[in-house]
């Protein structure tokens, strides 16, 4: 049980990874991601350094994505590129299903690129008059035109100082900024000229070292703004200058106006007109240069942000474009992959891989194709394997029925007999050379030729009646006179009929028998001339001994001569007589007549019969039975009854009481079959060699010509006879004649 | 279609009629060890750069300095790199420009100039820039210096950036006696 279960736990295990095979692709394609994202962040971090954090945001964003969108191009094209060149190549091959896919791919890029393109013209061009319509609208006049004004009242103040700083400086001109004690008289004239001027604040400088400053005490600072010497140095450079200055961490903003003294030699004197601005006039103003600096800063970058929502529309485009390609092209590979596996399968199995089978996932109708396919293969796999079997199975058996036939071609060529195959037509099929010699003829006389034809001479025609007659199994001798000597040939001819039991041909197996009858008559003559010598030597010797008896009491002169002659005389005729009894049935065999054959009632004959032997032998139970196709029938009736009479004294007599005797007949194809049946004791293998044999006898006594007599008078009718065991014990004699 | 596409390849390589930003009068001097830099970067600022630094946007250019030796057959080997980024804003409300100058990411000078020829001056004019320390009196043999500018970048096809810099300006510290390596 564990081992099963290793061994599925294994082949399953090996089953899952030879699926996911695929998974690579997988890893590359994280790999690929991660190296993109890895680089993406170094870039980032080499580009955040670089970059002041004022432009750090637009510019990553513009750079992711350009970033993304440079990815999907790549990405989109690297699938589509990579899947019409598979395609291309695969037309080109003519792969089963390229054709398909195609127009599936081009379906599907075609529904989603035309609206997708579409879409993000539309939506490019939508975006493009947006931003355009936003920089025509009135924002820039009122934006220019507050800057403007926030300008002007700078430059206006600016002006005011300026005129301001100019007087100041000329009235201090004759003051000595060196001396201490001129000090008092300067400060004088700057409170005076602070309250003339309308000015806040008023600061002498001698170059860019300070020397005095009056500021108003309700402008609000309580600090002195520091103007930087790279102003004073401006207002002594050009003779005047202007500058604002926005103190960090103070509301309040200062316009600063200088006027500087040149050509004087020595250090010049540089005199500078202040104003602060009120913090709401200056957060106004600040607000409406700001707007009008932002606004500028967005023009500046209006093609940057054209291009964002441009590229973050194309990268929604590429996305949908890639989604639906990939989509697309899944789909496609959903259908035509398991076609093409198909389409391999079926190959695979027309040139006899009947082992392959199609290895798709798939839960829709094609996979139900791919189970049937598969279930298909395997059937005829099966099929296969049962027909290769069968066929060795042929093999050997048609080896085997070779070596048969050979070996019967063998012992056909071979055997004495002649043996003559017929086809259902006539023709003769098959014939071996003891045929031909028996019938004097040659395999072109015989081979494929009609019997109407081979044997249309006189003699043969007999052959020629006896197969036309043969319904069954038949087995007749026949006399020919061929080539001037006659020929007692034994002809069998057997139907051949196929298992559906239609006649296909015949055999006919001849059997010359010429020589072996010439034996058996010898032999016959042998047996009659020793039988009938001795038959005729029995009563010669009491003939002999009479006549001698006779002489002797002749020559001694007995008185009883007289009563001697008598007796001797009287044995002498006995014998005399039973020789001459001998010789007429001797007389009477060789001079039997050819049966007359009638209509005879078997029934009758049988019960007319067995009437003779009732009560001859106490204890013996005689019982007969006649079917009623049996019942009719041709035979000469005398003869017949002769044959039963045989038949019966014999079992009567060899039957010791109690015993049976059975007489039955029956039809069996076209003939009666009639059985006397006794259960004596049966008869040795010996005796029923010779038991039709003339003379022959078990018993002692009679002639010996009964059963010789009955064999002759069963073949005069063309029928035959046979004896056999009874069961259990006793004789059968079997005797089988045509019933027409 | 094609030929618009072509057109429209070709005007984004292509930059029309103007002069190419460069630098010029790159010239060295050695004092105290150290390599002191001077050259004016030419035709950079021009009415798309000034009108980003009005706007108050921040405009930077990067110069890259290296001392190097030129190799023939392989890339130049670099003894020492210095990156000066110099990044200008304006103030609209004072209506001063701020120009800074960092040394390797260190601030080394705050400018502030009232004008435009004031500011395009504080971009493109460099005198005796320290840019590198040398402890050598003689330097090595086929030492140079060279400078190259940064002014941003421009996308190509809407989608890939194309830095907008200068070529590299070339000092020989130690003029080679035969060119090459």
């Amino acid at each position: 049980m564990s081992l099963g279960h290793g061994g599925l736990g294994r082949a399953g295990l090996r089953e899952r990874l030879f699926r996911h095979r695929k998974d690579t692709r997988l890893i590359f394609a994280v790999l690929g991601g991660a190296l993109l994202f890895f680089t993406l962040v170094y870039y980032l971090i080499l580009r955040g350094q670089e970059t002041p954090s004022g432009l750090l945001t637009n510019s990553l964003l513009l750079f992711v994505l350009r970033y993304i969108n440079v990815v999907l191009i790549l990405a989109l094209l690297f699938v589509l590129l990579r899947d019409l060149l598979k395609l291309w190549v695969e037309r080109q091959h003519g792969v089963l299903g390229s054709k398909f896919k195609t127009k599936l791919v081009a379906t599907y890029i075609a529904l989603s690129l035309l609206p997708v393109l579409l879409l993000f013209a539309y939506a490019t061009e939508l975006i493009q008059g947006s931003v355009e319509r936003a920089f025509r609208t009135p924002v820039r006049e009122v934006l220019e035109q507050g800057n403007a004004v926030s300008q002007e009242l700078t430059e206006r103040i600016a002006g005011w100082n300026q005129r301001g700083a100019d007087r100041v400086l000329q009235e201090i001109a004759e003051i000595d900024l060196e001396d201490p004690r001129q000090r008092p008289r300067l400060g004088e004239i700057l409170t005076r000229r602070l309250r003339e001027e309308d000015v806040d604040l008023l600061v002498v400088y001698q170059e860019t070292q300070f020397i005095h400053a009056v500021l108003d005490p309700n402008a609000g600072p309580v600090q002195l703004p520091e103007p930087g010497s790279a102003f004073l140095l401006a207002a002594i450079r050009e003779g005047r200058a202007m500058r604002v200055i926005d103190p960090p961490g103070q509301e309040e903003r200062f316009i600063l106006a200088a006027s500087a003294l040149r050509d004087q030699g020595g250090q010049p004197a540089v005199v500078v007109a202040g104003t602060v601005l009120d913090p709401q006039i200056a957060g106004k103003t600040e607000t409406l240069v700001q707007a009008y600096q932002n606004y500028r800063q967005f023009e500046v970058q209006k093609p940057e942000i054209k291009a964002s929502y441009v590229l973050l529309i194309l990268m929604v485009t590429l996305v949908i474009l890639l989604t639906s390609s990939w989509v697309g092209l899944y789909l496609a590979r959903r259908v035509t992959v398991p076609i093409e596996a198909l389409a391999e399968g079926t190959r695979r199995v027309a040139e006899g891989d009947l082992e392959h089978r199609v290895d798709v996932a798939a839960d829709d109708e094609l996979g139900v194709l791919v189970e049937s396919f598969n279930r298909m293969t395997g059937e005829l796999h099966d099929s296969r394997l049962l027909l290769e079997a069968k066929n060795e199975e042929l093999l050997a058996i048609n080896q085997r029925l070779d070596e048969e036939r050979g070996l019967i071609s063998t012992v056909l060529k071979n055997v004495a007999a002649g043996v003559i195959s017929i086809d259902h037509e006539g023709h003769v099929s098959t014939c071996n050379d003891a045929a031909l010699a028996m019938l004097r003829q040659t395999e072109a006389d015989l081979l494929g030729r009609p019997l109407e034809e081979s044997w249309k001479d006189g003699e043969r025609t007999k052959l020629l009646e006896l197969h036309r007659r043969a319904r069954r199994r038949t087995r007749r001798e026949v006399q020919l006179r061929l080539g001037g000597e006659w020929k007692t040939i034994e002809v069998g001819i057997t139907p051949i009929s196929d298992p559906q039991g239609v006649l296909t041909g015949h055999v006919i197996v001849l059997e010359d028998l010429t020589e072996l009858i010439q034996a058996q008559k010898l032999a016959t003559w042998n047996e009659a001339a020793r039988r009938v010598a001795h038959e005729i030597k029995n009563p010669l010797t009491p003939i002999r001994l009479s006549a001698e008896r006779l002489l002797k009491k002749y020559r001694e002169g007995d008185p009883a001569l007289g009563q001697t002659l008598e007796d001797g005389v009287k044995t002498i005729v006995r014998e005399v007589a039973s020789m001459k009894q001998m010789v007429d049935e001797f007389s009477r065999f060789a001079r039997m007549p050819r049966p007359q054959p009638t209509e005879v009632d078997l029934e009758e004959l049988m019960r007319e019969t067995l009437q003779l032997y009732r009560d001859v032998k106490p204890g013996l139970d005689l019982a007969w039975t006649v079917t009623s196709e049996a019942r009719r029938a041709r035979f000469d009736k005398e003869q017949l009854r002769g044959v039963l009479i045989n038949l019966l004294d014999n079992a009567v007599e060899a039957t010791p009481a109690p015993g049976t005797v059975d007489v039955r007949a029956h039809a069996r194809n076209g003939s009666v079959v009639l059985q006397v049946a006794d259960s004596g004791p049966g008869i040795t293998a010996e005796a029923k060699e010779k038991l039709f044999l003339p003379y022959y006898s078990t018993k002692g006594r009679g002639s010996g010509l009964g059963l010789a007599i009955v064999h002759r008078v069963v073949t005069d009718h063309g029928g035959t006879i046979k004896v056999e065991d009874n069961r259990p014990s006793g004789t059968v004699f079997t005797i089988e004649l045509p019933q027409g | 279609m094609w030929k618009a596409l072509i057109l429209l390849l070709f005007l984004q390589i292509v930059p029309a009629g103007a002069q190419e930003p460069r630098i010029e009068g790159l010239h060295v001097t050695r004092q105290n060890g150290r390599i002191l830099v001077s050259f004016e970067l030419r035709d950079a600022l021009d009415a798309e750069m000034l009108e980003r630094v009005q706007s108050g946007l921040p405009t930077e250019v990067t110069f890259t300095l290296r001392l190097e030796r030129p190799r023939v057959w392989w890339f130049d080997k670099v003894f020492d790199r210095t990156t000066l980024q110099v990044v200008a804003m304006y103030n609209a409300v004072t209506r001063e420009y701020l120009v800074n100058y960092k040394l390797d990411g260190r601030l080394i000078e705050s400018r502030m100039v009232t004008d435009l020829p004031a500011l395009e001056r504080a971009l493109t004019l460099y005198h005796s820039l320290p840019a590198f320390e040398l402890a050598e009196e003689i330097p090595p043999p086929r030492l140079q210096l060279t400078v190259r500018a940064a002014l941003g970048s421009k996308p190509f096809l809407f989608l890939f950036p194309n830095r907008v810099d200068t070529g590299w300006a070339r000092f020989w510290l130690n003029q080679p006696s035969a060119p090459g390596e």
